[in-house]
């Protein structure tokens, strides 16, 4: 059973997967997205496709890999002697999954807070034309 | 068994209290459910009596020897904490009378003559003593009284300054309607216990339905001898929009008013001011009828206390 994506951090001000992902792990997690979801990769791939770019220690790549098959974002099996990692689910998937959590978390979380200045904000427009029928109808009785 | 005797007491107390809550619904009048109100408050006061009354059985007589030790200290500790809880109510009311005396003594001074004068004739119309009138230097809304024989009034000044001459005098109607129906001395009895027994989810809502009849009552009966009713609605209001635009000052200071719907359907309700009609006694029944049947199941739970006491061979009975 494929165990939901446990990402905590969200960076409001990076572009787009990086919001969520930092910058080694989105840059492995573009490269799988850009294969075949079917077809696995190896860390050595990854590492070779990784240093041809530029300097890059192969233990970085391997324990970088390994923390995001900790979040649930690849999956992890063994084929013979290596272990071949896959994406637990597209990049867009991935994107709406983590939006739906953080949106649910805020509507549990600050629910008093989104509603609240409305709700104020209407009830002192109430009692601001409450006053003014009041005034009105003391006018009209010559009380005022 | 001492513990399951003062259990079951307190439980009988409970189970009364909420049953006695739930029938208040049936008194439609304001007076007597303004009796029915004190009766649900002071109700919890049986069980601190019935607990020191088994705290006087236990020391007098040595019943259930048998009974393990924390039994005997359960059986201590449980009608030891009804009367501990109604001591720090008491305490705290008295410090809350005392610091009161003592704030509006020393952080007032007197309002001008002219309110004086129109404090007078409205009193002269309440038939009650003129009333002293006081001024705080608080801008925030701040209307009260205190005082059980000779009535005075605090008001802040920016109840002075902010309200015009119908609207001050409403607002001194109001208060002039409190001291008239006797309504500090049975606030401060109901906060009373209010505090004694706040462990009761019925004190908690009780006594809220209390002040909340005691100021529509007040309203009604200040708008009845002012004959002005929209003047209490237009200061009702202002303190209310004071109230919105700036909840933080309002919440350290005591106001005339609630929030939300509840003030707005009570500035509504003035607009068609309550005719005052003949006593309908036709709503004293059924309240009286109740109060038999509880005082019933009262006596019912002490009969039998008394009679397990007498066959475990303690007690009065034995």
């Amino acid at each position: 059973m494929t165990q939901e994506p446990f990402l905590r951090t969200f960076r409001p001000d990076r572009p787009g997967i990086r919001k969520i992902l930092g910058d080694l792990e989105a840059e492995i997690m573009e490269y799988i997205w850009s294969r075949p979801p079917e077809q696995g990769v190896t860390v050595r791939e990854v590492y070779e496709t990784l240093s041809a770019q530029r300097h890059i220690a192969y233990t970085t790549v391997m324990s970088t890999m390994t923390r995001l098959a900790k979040k649930h974002v690849l999956s992890v099996t063994t084929e013979q002697t290596a272990y071949v990692y896959f994406s637990t689910m597209t990049q867009e998937a991935l994107l709406s999954h983590v939006a739906g959590r953080m949106m649910e978390d805020v509507l549990l979380h600050f629910a008093d807070a989104l509603q609240g200045p409305y709700t104020e904000l209407d009830t002192l427009e109430r009692a601001r034309s409450l006053l003014e029928e009041i005034t009105e109808r003391r006018k009209q009785q010559g009380g005022l | 068994m001492h513990t399951l005797l003062a259990l079951s007491t307190l439980l009988l107390l409970t189970a009364s209290c909420f049953l006695l809550f739930t029938q208040q619904s049936e008194t439609g009048a304001s007076t007597p459910r303004h009796w029915f109100h004190l009766l649900l408050l002071t109700l919890p006061l049986v069980g601190v009596g019935l607990g020191a009354l088994s705290i006087w059985h236990f020391v007098q007589e040595a019943c259930f020897t048998r009974a393990p030790r924390w039994d005997q200290i359960v059986s201590v500790l449980l009608p030891g904490g009804l009367i501990g809880g109604l001591l720090v109510g008491l305490g705290l009311s008295l410090v809350r009378l005392v610091l009161v005396w003592v704030m509006a003594a020393r952080g007032t001074f007197p309002a001008s003559r002219r309110v004086h004068r129109r404090a007078r004739r409205l009193s002269r119309q309440f038939g009650v003593r003129a009333p002293r009138v006081r001024l705080c230097p608080s801008l925030a809304p701040v209307a009260f009284t205190y005082g059980f024989f000779q009535p005075t009034i605090v008001l802040s000044r920016w109840m002075v300054d902010s309200l015009d001459k119908q609207e001050l005098e409403a607002v001194l109607a109001h208060e002039l309607a409190h001291h008239a129906r006797r309504d500090h001395l049975l606030t401060w009895w109901a906060l009373l216990l209010h505090d004694a027994f706040c462990y009761l989810p019925t004190s908690r809502l009780t006594y809220q339905q209390l002040r909340d009849a005691q100021e529509l009552a007040c309203d009604d009966l200040a708008a009845q001898m002012t004959r002005q009713p929209l003047g209490l609605a237009s200061a009702l209001t202002k303190v209310w929009l004071h109230t919105l635009s700036d909840p933080a000052q309002h919440a350290s200071v005591p106001a005339l008013t609630g929030t939300g719907t509840h003030m707005e359907g009570r500035i509504r309700r003035l607009f068609t001011p309550v005719v005052p009609t003949q006593r309908d006694t036709s709503t004293w029944m059924p309240l009286l009828t109740r109060c038999c049947i509880l005082l019933c199941l009262f006596l019912l739970g002490l009969f039998n206390i008394l009679m397990i006491l007498r066959l475990m061979g303690c007690g009065p009975l034995s």
